[in-house]
């Protein structure tokens, strides 16, 4: 039986499991390393670096340096929450042809988020390989249970690109649960599962009842993490330093990225501590050009003070999905803590507001999502078989009348799902309708993700409103959306499967896929 | 009423009393102080799985100590369903199949095109059950023993258990499968649903029929009961014809097709035998027959568990 693995693929670090016999378990790198910064650097040499080398040299090349490439995959440029990102990192961010936020390198060269994530990828898979000895070609990887359709796609086209044969997109709080074992617990359990991590919050209600995953409902924020946590203290420095007669520092890509690290390094040690020493010297140059040193000390009241707002964001989608779920604050039986925010206390004393209890903490919240993601590849490969998960969709699906959009498969519906819904022509003697699929919680279609279109000809001739038109859409278990349209009385059908109108192309995947050929074929040769 | 909970230890004993006992209509209870005559008493019977089948009955004969199987009481069943005789049958049935160790072998072409057989026939047998026949549980299941039931099936035919196997065909019949599952939990998980379905259960009244039409009905179901369905075929064409309203005419005609099919096809069978049963709910036979071809049905069903426990156990 072939292996899958499970690789968390997060927004700052990266970690790859496996299942091994006594369960699921990390992979080291070669250096020991047991989670990977998500950074790849491209160097002036032309090569491509990953992980913490690339991280150490991203002061000198920092505008060749990307990070946070989770942030952008799937995503339109001038999405809400794509701009200020883009605004503070110190590598271009611009459009491609189809709107999508792609990253532009000081060489010109344009490279998509998915290609950036494959090279992150590449690497857990070459970790894998070392440590496992083998081959290595199927993987399930995890996402944010908030990410929509494009970003899911993105995501597997991105393991594509990495030679990676994508068994899986699954859900992180729902992998993060099945590694905690709470299904080895006697009684049935409620639970919530807390995932923040360095750019997405989730939240996830679930039973687990003898092996049975069933979640109820999720919520959360696909662009709310760590990051913003260190862009805050890093504004707050960049204005002071500026007010110490410092120019130009916000459109410096180094000073930006050596504040960036500085903020990310505060951050964590205030976890454990009341107050953080920061210093940078030579940060910036005053107009005549002399040198502009940080040196400063952040106390952990300040730290707080300046994020308080981002904290206070995290009760919403908790309430929306305690809601959602059917279930009092009271009558869950545990709140599980994932990701490497739900280390900063300011976050635990929110986590205990929300929930009324204090939340149970993983022995390591960083890597509990790829231990959970190769346990599901060993369900996928049938090695596990006493365990299962039902996921749901998180957004809800449906079709546009007018300029609303007429829900046909709600939000949290467990997949595989289906459901059909008739509709009527709107206009007399009508011979097609148009079916526009949407994506999202609002009334207003423009208000929505749109997915697809496609239209259902040869309609039979009549009044307004007297012909109808059945449209069915299916839910896969992988969550990939197809939707068929009919006419019952001619029997006239179309059908589409969603791909993502915001993504690579096939023609796209194939350039790069060769290219990515060429590159490793070469690299072959010269190690020889 | 008197509830009592009774604890089946083992299949061999769950056979006994079923063949002894409940298949009769009569059930013995071990009592050092047994309650009188006419006492009326509920029985949870919890099978070896942990399912429970519950009964109701009335106390029919006091065994002194020293008689028979006493000291205790003879019960009278009263309200038997089919579904708890059908889940009680299910059971013992598919203990007895896990028993012979039924393995599929999964490697070869032939065993996928086995198990895609296996696959089609449940998920055509599913389209017959009701939501409680999906999840094998009682009429009268409660919360609980539901929550159970969708979770051992979910662990059978959730189509990640069959991503291993190169077939999409695989894939798709088990997820179509999961989701009449699916659809079966939420229409019977809580105590609203249960009534919401119960409510959409009830029947409508029978339709009304004129006398000469009487005459040729009664007729037809003379025939019928003399196992001659054949020739009741075209009296019900007459008054169909004359009467295309005739709810009782047309459901016999459906019946009438259903039994010449039931040796070759159930499936087909069952499905004119159902439309019967839509069409006139106060046909008696109808409903007799449909319990009966259902029951053909799931033993279809059994069978495909059976495998699937076999390979698991």
């Amino acid at each position: 039986m072939a292996r899958i693995i499970g690789i968390d693929l997060g927004t700052t670090n990266s970690c790859v499991a496996a299942l091994e016999r006594v369960g699921p378990s990390v992979l080291a790198s070669r250096e020991g390393e047991r989670t990977i910064p998500s950074v790849v650097a491209f160097t002036q040499s032309g090569r491509v670096v990953v992980g913490v080398p690339a991280k150490r040299q991203a002061v000198m090349n920092a505008s060749s340096t990307i990070y946070a490439a989770k942030r952008l995959i799937g995503r339109k440029v001038n999405a809400p929450d794509v701009e200020p990102f883009a605004r503070s990192s110190p590598f271009a961010i611009v459009a491609a042809p189809n709107g999508d936020a792609w990253v532009r390198l000081p060489s010109g060269r344009d490279v998509s988020p998915q290609e950036i994530s494959a090279y992150v990828l590449e690497r857990m898979r070459d970790i894998a390989q070392q440590a496992v000895g083998e081959p290595v070609t199927q993987a399930v990887i995890t996402v944010p249970a908030y990410f929509n359709d494009a970003q899911r796609q993105a995501t597997k086209d991105a393991g594509r690109i990495a030679g990676l044969d994508v068994r899986r997109i699954l859900n992180e709080p729902t992998a993060a649960a099945l590694a905690y074992g709470v299904h080895r617990r006697k009684s049935r359990q409620r639970l919530a599962v807390f995932d923040f991590g360095g750019g997405t919050f989730d939240v996830s209600i679930l039973t687990v009842d003898r092996g049975v995953f069933e979640v109820l409902a999720v919520n959360g924020n696909a662009s709310l993490g760590g990051d913003d946590f260190d862009r805050r203290v890093m504004e707050k420095l960049v204005a002071e330093l500026e007010d110490d007669g410092a120019v130009g520092v916000a459109t410096d890509p180094v000073a930006l990225g050596r504040l960036k690290e500085e903020a990310e390094r505060a951050k964590k040690i205030l976890s454990d501590e009341p107050s953080a020493t920061l210093h940078l010297p030579f940060v910036g140059k005053t107009g005549a050009g002399g040198p502009v040193h940080l040196e400063r000390t952040l106390t952990r009241n300040e730290f707080e003070a300046l994020t308080r707002d981002l904290v206070e964001r995290l009760a919403g989608p908790c309430a929306q999905a305690l809601a959602d779920a059917g279930i009092a604050v009271g009558e869950l039986d545990d709140v599980l803590l994932v990701g490497g925010m739900t280390r900063v206390p300011a976050v635990i004393r929110a986590v205990e507001a929300i929930f009324g209890r204090r939340p149970s903490k993983g022995a390591n919240p960083d890597e509990v999502v790829a231990l959970g993601a190769a346990a599901h590849g060993g369900i996928l490969s049938g090695e596990v078989r006493e365990v299962v998960l039902l996921d749901v969709i998180p957004h809800s699906l449906g079709v546009r009348v007018g300029e609303t959009v007429s829900t046909v498969i709600p939000k949290n519906t467990t997949v595989p799902a289906r459901a059909a819904k008739l509709f009527a022509t709107s206009k007399a003697d009508q011979d097609f309708v148009s079916i526009e699929v949407y994506q999202g919680e609002s009334k207003e279609a423009k208000e929505n993700r749109h997915l697809g279109r496609f239209t259902l000809e040869g309609l039979p001739t009549g009044a307004a409103g007297s012909v109808r038109v059945e449209v069915a859409f299916t839910v896969d278990a992988d969550g990939i959306l197809s939707v068929s349209a009919r006419e019952p009385t001619t029997g006239r059908a179309a059908t589409l499967t969603i791909t993502p109108s915001s993504g690579l192309s096939d023609d796209e995947l194939t350039k790069i896929l060769e290219e990515r050929r060429r590159l490793r074929a070469t690299a072959d040769t010269l190690e020889l | 009423m008197v509830a009592v909970k009774l604890r089946c230890s083992s299949w061999e004993q769950l056979a006994y009393v079923y063949q002894n006992d409940i298949k009769r209509g009569s059930m013995f209870l071990r009592a050092h102080n047994p309650p009188p005559v006419g006492t009326e008493m509920r029985i949870d019977l919890i099978l070896p799985s942990g399912s429970v089948a519950a009964f109701e009955g009335r106390v029919s004969a006091v065994v002194p100590s020293g008689q028979a199987r006493g000291p205790g009481v003879e019960l009278a069943l009263v309200k038997l369903s089919p579904g708890v005789l059908w889940m009680i049958e299910s059971a013992l049935r598919t203990t007895a199949k896990a028993e012979e160790d039924v393995v599929i072998d999964t490697e070869s072409p032939e065993a996928e095109e086995d198990l895609l057989a296996a696959l089609e026939a449940e998920r055509r047998g599913l389209e017959r059950l009701d939501p409680y026949q999906i999840l094998g549980v009682a009429d009268g299941a409660g919360d609980d023993e539901i929550r159970d039931a969708f979770a051992e099936l979910s662990k059978r035919v959730h189509p990640d258990r069959y991503a291993q196997y190169e077939s999409e065909q695989v894939r798709l019949l088990a997820s179509e499968i999961f989701m009449a599952v699916r659809e079966a939990y939420r229409k019977v998980a809580t105590a609203d649903a249960r009534t919401r379905l119960a409510g959409a259960r009830k029947r409508p009244t029978p339709p009304a029929v004129s006398i000469d039409e009487t005459a040729a009905l009664d007729e037809a179901r003379r025939l019928i009961e003399a196992g001659k369905f054949e020739r009741a075929i075209p009296i019900y064409d007459v008054v169909v014809r004359k009467n295309p309203q005739n709810k009782i005419a047309s459901a016999g005609r459906e019946l009438c097709e259903g039994l010449r099919l039931l040796a070759g096809d159930p499936l087909a069978a069952a499905e004119r035998i159902e439309a019967a049963v839509e069409l006139d709910p106060s046909n008696e036979r109808a409903a007799r027959e449909l319990q009966a071809v259902r029951r053909t049905v799931s033993e279809l069903r059994q069978k495909f568990l059976a495998k699937l426990l076999g390979r698991e156990d």
